[in-house]
């Protein structure tokens, strides 16, 4: 798999009146983990349902894995969903049944691995079990399907932060052994920041950028200066966000050229940035 | 074998890090020619970061010719840093000690020498700096 | 797919078969001892015995058979309520829809396995207990002769399939639009309510267009058939409850006129009914050439009215589910 695991093009989603995506362009490439960040309602699991199927586009088109979402695309697309919805009532190891029974590639022995290395007991019902433990079991069932395409809605929100090392540890485990592209979204992206090497920023419906973390560091600079005073910025700078203080000003610049002199920006600034901008313009809302 | 750490407050990124403190085990000595480095899969598990991070690090010890991989069994170190290790260093160390002494003297703290020390490298050595933390 | 909707079906389903075994034995008991009771109470002979013995028998048993008819009546109510409502709307509310569909298998799939597999357990339920109590009352159906009555009908032979089969698919695609279990149930329970008292009453009637027939009022043989007569001060006869034997009479009551279609002179019918005696009343009226109009499905029309409500209440099922296949590709 060498094309882009996800492209989108002018893809759009409303629910009714409410659009929840709109003018979505994105290239995805293979065997990258992306983190989809962006505030809570910015689109994130409306963008993750698109990709797996479960939702259908209102505008636009989505590609994943060179094809449309749909049922050939199931045995190659593993969804986690918000919340990781598991049967309360089936014990551990019906789960991983459930997953044996319903994909033609599963991996009963590497989930069976995993479940052991986590100490799980195969017995256990899901309901009792911790939300650290419940992730591990919807990751371990995702894995063993041996998808190309594993994405996850928001893996990491519920649990501590032991919890949120531990499934992180595990999922990169599970990438190593496969070679499995990802996309998992989280509203914060201190939570992705490790393991991520794409990024893309959702807010207001819209991506706000997208691209390779080592890209986007090397784009995007601080520069500080005194109060409306940047000298001249390069022709291709774009000004992200300014905050002027009563002496200084600071901008945050994307500048693929690179600007001398200038401060580099750590990932969480460079998304707080555009999370910034996207607040100072919200979207108008087509009616 | 060498246990990576990563620290998300130093500002620089995990993969050279990871390049770093193999470089320093070397130097140090702690890391000898023949020692094994942990598998990808070992320091993903270890450190819950993206596999690419680790094989990057590794690509570049490789390319600066400190490790090789042995397919099938992981990868081993080959060489040492090029020069020499920091105790071919001694009387630089004991001058910078002399300077650090002086400083105190003078009412530097532990902060405010760090700060002097990076600006200062900062100002000798701003193209390899850079091209350092992009790649 | 088989496998985790029977894991999920588990303990319903041996609930089910708990209440089976419990009514495969009551119900054969309540056969045997109406059996019994026939042959010892009535000496194998209803027409033989007393109207007071009758009475004693009808009292033994008839609340015992209401209490199955009503059983009958309810397991279907049961089967959309606690099978059919939560299969779908279960899942939605805890989010495990999301969890299976994203498995390797389309939700059309997924549906038409827990759809089929539970439509052929409720199948084999109410037909198991169709059976038993269509074997069990069968002696007191030939009793009574009132095979199409409204609890009778809906609790023998293959009309239960039917009402079943359809409250399942009912509560499936009820719980698969609702989204949420309890409701879902509600709406189930008051749709299949509305559908179970609108059948008898306003549907099964003109399966079939009822004979409509003018019979010769036969003075005391007719009797045999009508509960009674009455004269109101307009001078009108109607005869009330007449009843062919075996067959579903439409009409309740029917009045009295001469051939020609018009009524009686009110004097002479008047004067029938001041003869003081049971039997020279009618006797009396027969002479006047009076005959009742009556409109009826034949008893011989039992199986055609079972057929066709079966094949009804299955075509709903199916139009029922053919929503669900629909709206299960929609719903995210």
């Amino acid at each position: 798999m060498t094309g882009p695991v996800l492209t989108a093009r002018g893809l759009g989603k409303r629910y009714g009146r409410r659009v929840a995506l709109t003018g979505i362009d994105l290239d995805v490439p293979a065997g990258r983990i992306t983190g989809l960040v962006g505030p809570n309602g910015a689109g994130k699991s409306t963008l993750l349902g698109l990709a797996s199927g479960i939702l259908a586009p209102t505008e636009g088109a989505i590609t994943v894995l060179g094809a449309r979402p749909g049922p050939a695309q199931l045995p190659r697309v593993g969804f986690v969903a918000q919340d990781t919805p598991l049967y309360a009532g089936l014990t551990v190891a019906d789960h991983l049944r459930l997953g044996a029974r319903l994909n033609p590639r599963f991996d009963t022995a590497l989930a069976t691995a995993r479940i052991t290395a986590l100490g799980l007991d195969p017995r256990q019902r899901a309901g009792r079990l911790s939300g650290g433990q419940r992730a591990q079991l919807a990751l371990a069932v995702a894995a063993a399907k041996r998808p190309e395409l594993l994405l996850f809605d928001e893996p990491v929100a519920a649990l501590d932060p032991l919890a949120r090392r531990t499934f992180l540890s595990s999922l990169m485990e599970f990438v190593a052994d496969l070679g499995v592209s990802v996309i998992l979204s989280s509203h914060l992206i201190a939570d992705l920041e490790r393991v991520c090497d794409h990024l893309i920023v959702l807010a207001n419906a819209r991506v706000q950028v997208a691209g390779e973390v080592d890209d986007l560091l090397e784009q995007h600079v601080r520069i500080v200066g005194d109060r409306g005073d940047f000298g001249a910025l390069p022709a291709d700078a774009e000004v992200i966000q300014a905050e002027h203080g009563t002496r200084q000003s600071s901008m945050v610049v994307r500048a693929p050229g690179g600007v001398p002199g200038a401060e580099r920006l750590g990932l969480e600034d460079l998304v707080l940035a555009y999370l910034g901008r996207a607040t100072d313009r919200p979207l108008e809302v087509a009616r | 074998m060498i246990e990576f750490h990563l620290s998300a407050r130093s500002g620089v990124s995990p993969y050279l890090q990871l390049v770093q403190q193999v470089r320093q085990a070397l130097r140090l000595g702690r890391l000898d020619v023949g020692d094994q480095l942990p598998t990808v899969k070992d320091v993903v598990a270890r450190l819950a970061i993206n596999p690419n991070t680790v094989l990057k690090a590794y690509r570049e010890l490789e390319r600066e010719g400190l490790v090789a991989p042995r397919p099938g069994v992981g990868t081993f170190v080959t060489g040492l840093p090029a020069g020499e290790t920091l105790t071919a260093h001694e009387p630089l160390r004991r001058e910078l000690r002399d300077w650090i002494e002086r400083s105190r003297a003078a009412g530097l703290d532990a902060d405010a020498l760090e700060a002097l020390f990076a600006a200062t490298i900062r100002e000798v050595f701003p193209a390899a700096s850079t091209s350092e933390a992009r790649r | 797919m088989i496998w985790l909707t029977w894991r999920q079906a588990r303990t319903q389903t041996l609930i089910a078969l708990a209440a089976l075994a419990v009514l495969a034995v009551a119900l054969p008991a309540l056969g045997l001892a109406l059996r019994e009771g026939y042959r010892v109470d009535l000496g194998g002979c209803a027409s033989c015995v007393d109207g007071a013995t009758l009475a004693r028998f009808e009292e033994r048993f008839g609340l015992l058979l209401l209490l199955a008819d009503v059983l009958l009546l309810a397991v279907p109510a049961l089967i959309g309520l606690f099978w059919g409502a939560p299969l779908i709307a279960r899942e939605l509310e805890t989010g495990t829809h999301r969890l299976v569909w994203s498995q390797s298998i389309t939700r059309g799939h997924w549906l038409a396995v827990k759809l089929g597999l539970l439509t052929l357990l409720t199948l084999a339920v109410t037909g198991a207990l169709s059976l038993l109590l269509t074997w069990a009352a069968s002696p007191w159906d030939l009793i009574m002769g009132n095979r199409f009555g409204a609890l009778e009908f809906a609790s023998r032979n293959v009309v239960p399939l039917g009402h079943a089969v359809f409250a399942f698919t009912l509560g499936v695609t009820t719980g698969l639009l609702i989204r949420r279990t309890v409701p879902a149930m509600a709406v189930t329970l008051a749709i299949f309510a509305v559908v179970q008292v609108a059948v008898p009453f306003a549907v099964r009637p003109h399966l079939r267009s009822p004979i409509t027939e003018s019979i010769a009022f036969d003075g005391a043989s007719a009797m045999k058939y009508a509960e009674g007569f009455s004269l109101n001060r307009e001078g009108e006869v109607w005869v009330e409850g007449y009843a062919l034997p075996g067959a579903w009479m439409l009409t309740g009551t029917a009045r009295l006129m001469l051939p020609d279609g018009t009524a009686p002179a009110k004097e002479l019918v008047e004067a029938c009914f001041e003869r003081g005696s049971p039997e020279e009343g009618p006797a009396c009226l027969q002479r006047l050439g009076l005959r009742l109009t009556v409109s009826y499905q034949p008893g011989e029309r039992y199986w055609t009215f079972q057929w066709l409500e079966l094949a009804g209440f299955l075509t709903l099922a199916a139009a029922s589910a053919g929503i669900a296949f629909w709206r299960v590709r929609r719903v995210s």
